[in-house]
């Protein structure tokens, strides 16, 4: 019964302020961080291996997506030179700054905690190379969480589609603002849209910036309409292979208001 | 014969290494980065054993702390969840009267269902939400099926090193 009493103590201290508890956990990560790296290396070689072994049963199937692929993308980079193009000439027309930074650093995951009701992933960076609560972290196709933890050598990051994880975004083309939480599911939801918005099929969700904490226009997520059927719910695809994790980016804005 | 000291952490420990391993495992693609909970499967198994090397009720917490510091949880939720869950199944186990094999195969198929009803309850009331049922079935069910692989890990492991006579 105390030790019961002594739980639900810690859980209500945590809930309180959150930051009473969080340097134990990070003392505790940056202690295991090193464990880890040494339990990880046979596991990894493991899964390397099968993974390695799963590209050759299927390479003939993915040569063939490849090539399709290369005809679609070829069309779309020299449409994206001439945006690109224009796009620069526009700003510098508006006098307009770039408003995502380009400094970033790569970081390899260590460690995964997904159980039923978290989502988070450990990397191998931490205040040591520069990194703040709060930093969004990236694959190559788009956001996939954000710094929550971070110890001296190691972080840990919320991924987007834990039930914690709540990030204001806009939609690109039709130009709302909401807010996209996760469900510890394959798909995000959208909160906090006003009623009655005419949503377009493959509008792109991107991270809106409100609140300082994050960098306004990474890709979060995308509308299909063809996944929304249900009236109350609005489902949001989100970043391409959220859920392979090797190498991660971290990017490194820090917003001067607010502090760790 | 005169027993180790550090005999009676056995349990947490082997626990704690099954949780580090565990989390080393990228999950598949595809189904929402849903793992088994390796932490509750070895609680189950090191509350159902009955001689002197088990987990008692400070260890159960202790376990919880680790768990939460290694996960990114709430500290004080899984001590909280594993607690209930072993006190439920040590109940259970008293009211079961049937073979020894048939009474551990319910105990520990109905605390899997209890803590993961717990664990849904208590998401509900801590963090205000609600998670997708079936990505929480899935991970019950996952649990389900690694019982009886660390199950029978553990029980090697026993064999082999004679750990009793220690």
């Amino acid at each position: 019964m105390l030790l019961v009493i002594f739980s639900i103590l810690l859980l209500i201290i945590g809930k309180i302020n959150e930051d009473n508890l969080k340097s134990i956990k990070i003392y505790f990560t940056d202690i295991s961080s090193s464990i880890l790296s040494i339990v990880g290396v046979p596991v990894s070689s493991v899964t390397r291996t099968a993974n390695e072994i799963n590209s050759i049963i299927f390479l003939y199937a993915k040569n063939k997506n490849l090539r399709q692929e290369n005809v679609e993308l070829y069309k779309w980079k020299d449409l994206g030179q001439e945006l690109l193009i224009e796009n620069q000439e526009l700003k510098r027309l508006l006098n307009s700054v770039n408003t995502i930074s380009e400094k970033f650093i790569t970081a390899k995951v260590i460690a995964n905690s997904s159980g039923s009701y978290i989502k988070t992933v450990t990397i191998n960076v931490g205040k040591k190379h520069g990194v703040h609560i709060g930093n969004a972290v990236t694959n190559n196709w788009g956001m996939i969480g954000r710094i929550i933890e971070v110890g001296y050598k190691v972080s840990r990051v919320l991924l987007i589609t834990d039930i914690n994880s709540q990030i204001p975004v806009y939609f690109e083309k039709a130009k709302y603002k909401a807010i996209i939480t996760g469900k510890n599911s394959d798909f995000l939801e959208v909160k906090y849209l006003k009623p009655r918005v005419a949503l377009l099929d493959n509008d792109r969700l991107m991270t809106s910036g409100d609140g300082g904490l994050l960098p306004r226009g990474l890709f979060v997520g995308e509308y299909i309409k063809n996944l929304n059927n249900e009236l109350n719910k609005i489902k949001i695809l989100p970043t391409r292979n959220w859920d392979r994790l090797n190498y991660l980016n971290v990017i490194l804005y820090s917003n001067e208001k607010i502090k760790d | 014969m005169r027993k180790l000291p550090f005999i009676n952490f056995f349990p947490v420990f082997t626990s704690f290494i099954f949780i580090l391993i565990s989390t080393t495992i990228s999950p598949p693609q595809g189904y929402s980065f849903i793992t088994p909970s390796v932490s509750i499967v070895c609680l189950i198994y090191w509350s159902l054993r009955k001689n002197f090397l088990h987990m008692n009720l400070l260890q159960t917490f202790f376990l919880g702390i680790l768990n939460d510091c290694m996960m990114g949880t709430p500290i004080g939720s899984s001590s909280l969840l594993f607690i209930l869950t072993r006190v439920f199944l040590l109940r259970l186990e008293k009211r079961v009267f049937t073979s020894i094999y048939i009474t551990d195969i319910i105990t520990v198929f109905f605390s899997i269902i209890f803590y993961y009803l717990s664990v849904y309850i208590f998401v509900l009331i801590y963090f205000d939400s609600y998670t997708n049922i079936n990505f929480h079935f899935m991970s019950f069910l996952l649990t389900l099926f690694l019982y009886p692989i660390i199950y029978t890990i553990l029980n090697r492991l026993f064999n082999n090193t004679k750990i009793e006579d220690l």
